[in-house]
């Protein structure tokens, strides 16, 4: 088991947002997340790469067989957590290669392993670049600054091909993108697929789904998930809408 | 408060002897006197003055004492990375070294020399006289044993960087001085670096004038012991259409306080100024930046980085004044400041006097800590904490630092400023 999240119970400012949330996910699946604003979609990715502000009042989450709510944000990231921000931060100052250069050293400290060359850094660095049609010039750009929704978006699934995460979850990946940058970011999660790699993605649309297929596919309602099924579960929403799942679901 | 006359008599009648065994010119005695005797009226600046409200130079006013120059143990000294190509200029403990210094395929003489040996050239006479009425410059004028002077002739473009470097190795009392006068349409890059490796006391003038149509890089950065005091007053007058590029990084001493002035004189100056200083519990930085706007069409750009630490005390003032003559003055100056712990402080206080009426003019001032999304954005890629604040203090300061004039030396004030973060990481809590 990769991800086994139990009764997970989630607060910010007194307020509760996750209400027992269950979760487990295997090693190379894809598991879908899908459900209305304010479900508590985008909470369960902060709560898992480990923002500060929200309270666990209930519940575990266990990672690799550790658990995962016991590390800082950085030491899940070593251990191989990816998050795919849905609003990347633009950081000015900080160069793109120089953060993944550190990123990628800070995870070879932790596991023990020397720091990566340079010359074979940079040129792992400029295949991925490739790989995400993303032109060198972004290299030394500042982290996202002044790229446009696709471009940070983009810049993100470039960043997960060079950490090469063990567990991604990708955050609302497909907001604000056009249909040709939604195809190259899916592309480029399709690419990184491997049996050792698990991927979580947290949706509103089923579009994105049309072009990552899922293993699984969840609904989020309620800080809950409340249905669970394959991704035939996406095409019914798709076609049904929210309502009427969690009409079922109250009912 | 130190103001005993006597031990300042003490003080420049050692000067005054090292003049004499010098054989320097006699018009050189009045003037010193003269500047002792306004310094003891003046006397040593205390809180009470405005400009002095936050800086107490207490501490310092008593270690200024007789012994002014120590004999130079020029093998102590630190002498920071120059470019390869660069004209440098070294003065260990106030004196020039000419074992330290380096004039490899400078192409002309005359240009740039050392003041002590130039004092009977003609002109001389204009080096040691002060244009600002500074607090502290009379004393330096009194005092100073050697200094740098750079004089570029009309039209003459100095490609190589002239790097003056002031190092000191003993707790000694040094009153550096710099002379630039850049001729018509000349052009240089300089710049003026201070570094001790012993808790010395820094009294430092530098007087500059840019000639008509010129352009001048002048650059000071400032990196003295811990235990140092370094009060700098620097004076730079612009002619007409002449052009200015400043930065002024302060990473080091005890006390540092920099007064600037600048003095757009002639239709179509520019200047643009970039300061940067931090400070911690053991540093306190205080910058007076004194923008005068003397004639039409001119315009200053001014921005001031500070970030402060552990108790640490900043101070910026900064003055935009526009004279009634200079319409058309096209002024903006900002300081921003990252307070990096709780009980940090910046005093702040940008200003404007306008006397003319049509002008643009802004300044403004922020004052933050670092942005806590793009603190957990970094922890999210692995990067630990203590490298990632770093990774945003640096990002911060980069600014300032890019606006450095060679490749080198950019790396030295990153490589500077990594360093004292990563010191001071040790004891910045969450």
């Amino acid at each position: 088991m990769l991800l086994e999240v139990k009764d997970l119970h989630a607060s910010i400012g007194g307020k509760e947002i996750l209400k027992g949330l269950s979760l487990t996910i295997k090693a190379g699946e894809v598991h879908a997340i899908m459900g209305p604003n304010g479900s508590g979609k985008s909470t369960l990715a902060q709560v898992l790469a480990g923002r500060e502000g929200y309270e666990i009042t209930a519940g575990s989450v266990s990672y690799n067989g550790v658990d995962l709510l016991d590390l800082e944000p950085e030491e899940r990231a070593q251990a191989g957590l990816f998050l795919g921000f849905q609003y990347p931060v633009e950081i000015p100052g900080v160069n793109n290669v120089y953060l993944l250069k550190a990123a990628l050293n800070a995870r070879q400290k932790a596991a023990g392993q020397p720091e990566i060359d340079a010359v074979s850094f940079m040129r792992m660095v400029k295949e991925k670049a490739a790989l995400m049609e993303m032109d060198q010039s972004f290299l030394s750009r500042s982290v996202n600054e002044g790229f446009s929704g696709g471009e940070k978006k983009r810049n993100e699934i470039f960043q997960m091909a060079v950490l090469e995460p063990t567990l991604a979850i990708l955050d609302e990946t497909d907001s604000g993108l056009d249909i040709d940058a939604l195809k190259v970011v899916a592309n480029g999660v399709n690419l990184q697929r491997r049996d050792d790699r698990s991927v979580l993605l947290i949706t509103h649309y089923q579009r994105l789904l049309d072009y990552i297929e899922p293993d699984y596919v969840h609904v989020l309602a309620n800080g809950k998930i409340i249905h669970s099924g394959d991704k035939s579960l996406a095409l019914q929403l798709e076609a049904e809408g929210y309502d009427a799942l969690m009409a079922k679901a109250a009912g | 408060m130190n103001l005993d006359p006597n031990n300042y008599r003490a003080a420049l009648a050692n000067t005054l002897k090292q003049d004499a065994d010098a054989g320097h010119p006699e018009w050189l005695l009045p003037i010193r006197n003269e500047a002792l005797k306004q310094f003891l009226k003046q006397g040593f600046p205390h809180n009470k003055l405005e400009n002095w409200r936050y800086t107490n130079l207490a501490p310092m006013s008593e270690r200024i004492n007789a012994s002014v120059a120590q004999p130079a143990a020029v093998s102590d000294a630190i002498v920071p990375v120059t470019d390869s190509d660069s004209l440098t200029l070294v003065f260990v403990n106030g004196m020039f070294s000419s074992q330290k210094s380096s004039r490899t395929g400078f192409p002309a003489k005359g240009i740039v020399s050392n003041m002590a040996t130039q004092l009977d050239t003609d002109g001389a006479e204009d080096w040691l006289r002060n244009s600002g009425d500074s607090d502290l410059a009379q004393l330096n004028l009194a005092m100073t044993n050697d200094g740098a002077v750079v004089q570029i002739p009309d039209n003459i473009e100095i490609a190589q960087t002239i790097h003056i470097i002031f190092t000191n190795t003993a707790e000694a009392n040094v009153f550096p001085r710099v002379i630039i006068r850049l001729g018509r349409n000349a052009k240089a890059t300089v710049i003026e670096h201070h570094i001790s490796n012993a808790a010395c006391v820094s009294t430092a003038v530098t007087n500059i004038s840019c000639g008509e149509g010129s352009h001048l890089t002048y650059q000071k950065l400032q990196e003295e012991h811990a235990r140092s005091f370094h009060v700098a007053a620097q004076t730079i007058k612009l002619a007409k259409d002449s052009h200015c590029d400043i930065v002024n990084i302060d990473l080091g001493a005890a006390i540092a306080r920099n007064d600037l002035r600048i003095l757009l004189q002639g239709s179509g100056a520019e200047v643009g100024v970039s300061g940067l200083f931090l400070v911690d519990a053991e540093r306190h930085a205080d910058n007076h930046l004194h923008l005068e706007h003397q004639a039409a069409n001119t315009r200053s750009r001014s921005h001031y980085a500070g970030v402060m630490a552990n108790k640490g005390h900043g101070v910026f003032n900064g003055m935009i004044h526009v004279l009634q003559a200079a319409q058309k003055t096209d002024a903006a100056l900002n300081n921003k400041n990252l307070l990096l712990t709780q009980g940090a402080e910046i005093d702040t206080k940008p200003e404007l006097e306008i006397y003319a009426d049509d002008v643009k003019c802004a300044h403004g001032s922020t004052t933050g800590q670092l942005d806590a999304a793009s603190l957990f954005y970094l922890r999210t890629r692995g990067v630990p904490q203590q490298v990632a604040r770093n990774m945003l203090v640096q990002a911060f300061a980069i600014e300032v630092v890019q606006q450095l004039a060679n490749e080198s030396l950019r790396e030295y004030v990153q490589n500077s400023v990594e360093q004292q973060l990563n010191k001071l990481g040790a004891v910045i809590e969450n």
